[in-house]
């Protein structure tokens, strides 16, 4: 993920043998870009395509994407392995087939995808998918912050506390122990500007 | 009691920890001057005749301590000059006067906040007796 200078740039990565899916995934997904509430950035995309496994997980290694489309066939069982050779909790995987069935869709999501996008589809489905990812991206990269916050306001808070209590606490152990060591004798009337300085 | 008591400068701008220093001093035998900022002790310094002094280090400067403590060493070179601090805890700075080999600092001896006062009256104590 990177900061771009105007928008918040995810990297996607187009895993396809056939050229014109690449292609035509890549012209789908090129000039997309969205606002997401509450993110002060434009979300927008850039695009790297993959024609083998092996050129998949070279690029995956160099670029590290943050969404990778999949092309899976059940001719090469091996597709899947991309997700297994990787740690995929690093990106987003949507796996896109046009053998849509509870098998592939469950050994899939088995292995790690995020969504299953069955093949033939629209651009509309296509860009509708990677918004969702974007949007899964975003929220996790949201609480990230948010718990990096929460942790230096808490330390923050107590540095500050401490800081307060210290003098005073500091006056009041000063006093007490004059007054444990009797320096004004024994009359009680004349500790009063202590006790009152104390309480 | 025909003894003259011994005066001593404090400079100190927390109330509580003055008021606390003057009791302990006075109860020990001590006799005390009050300023409660770097101006106050300056005057005093300028003005007054006391025989050692206890300066904060922090007032209405940073360096208070320091200034005032070259003021009083300039004029009187063995007068017993003690700055307490908690410099090191506000700011991680830490002063210590056996690392101050070109002696930048006057004083003679640095003391860490909170203080013990038994520990203030000893190294005053054994100042003076020098």
């Amino acid at each position: 993920m990177e900061n771009g200078k105007d928008d918040f740039n995810l990297k996607i990565l187009i895993v396809d043998y056939e050229p014109g899916m690449r292609d035509s995934a890549a012209r789908c997904l090129r000039n997309l870009s969205f606002k997401e509430t509450d993110f002060p950035e434009k979300i927008s995309f850039e695009i790297f395509l993959a024609e083998t496994r092996e050129a998949a997980l070279k690029e995956i290694k160099e670029k590290s994407p943050d969404i990778i489309l999949l092309d899976y066939k059940l001719s090469d069982m091996n597709e899947l392995e991309v997700l297994k050779t990787c740690d995929s909790t690093r990106f987003l995987t949507i796996v896109i087939t046009p053998f849509a069935s509870p098998e592939v869709a469950i050994t899939a999501t088995r292995r790690g995808a995020f969504d299953f996008l069955a093949k033939p589809f629209s651009p509309d489905e296509l860009r509708e998918a990677v918004k969702k990812s974007a949007k899964n991206i975003f929220m996790s990269c949201n609480l990230k912050q948010l718990q990096e916050e929460k942790s230096r306001i808490r330390f923050e808070f107590v540095s500050v506390l401490a800081h307060e209590l210290k003098s005073p606490l500091a006056a009041i152990e000063g006093y007490l122990r004059l007054i444990d060591e009797r320096v004004k004798g024994e009359e009680l009337a004349s500790y009063d500007t202590m006790l009152k300085r104390s309480v | 009691m025909s003894e003259k008591k011994i005066r001593v400068l404090i400079a100190e701008d927390d109330i509580d920890l003055m008021e606390q220093l003057e009791l302990y001093l006075n109860r020990a035998g001590y006799e005390v001057l009050k300023a409660h900022t770097q101006k106050e002790a300056e005057k005093i310094i300028a003005e007054k005749d006391f025989e050692a002094a206890i300066l904060d280090l922090m007032m209405e400067n940073p360096d208070s301590g320091f200034v005032l403590s070259y003021k009083i060493k300039k004029a009187s070179p063995k007068k017993p000059v003690i700055i307490i601090t908690s410099v090191t805890k506000e700011t991680g700075f830490y002063f210590d006067k056996q690392q101050d080999k070109n002696n930048w600092i006057k004083a003679d001896t640095i003391i860490q906040k909170e203080l013990r006062f038994e520990q203030l009256e000893k190294e005053l104590k054994r100042l003076l007796e020098r």
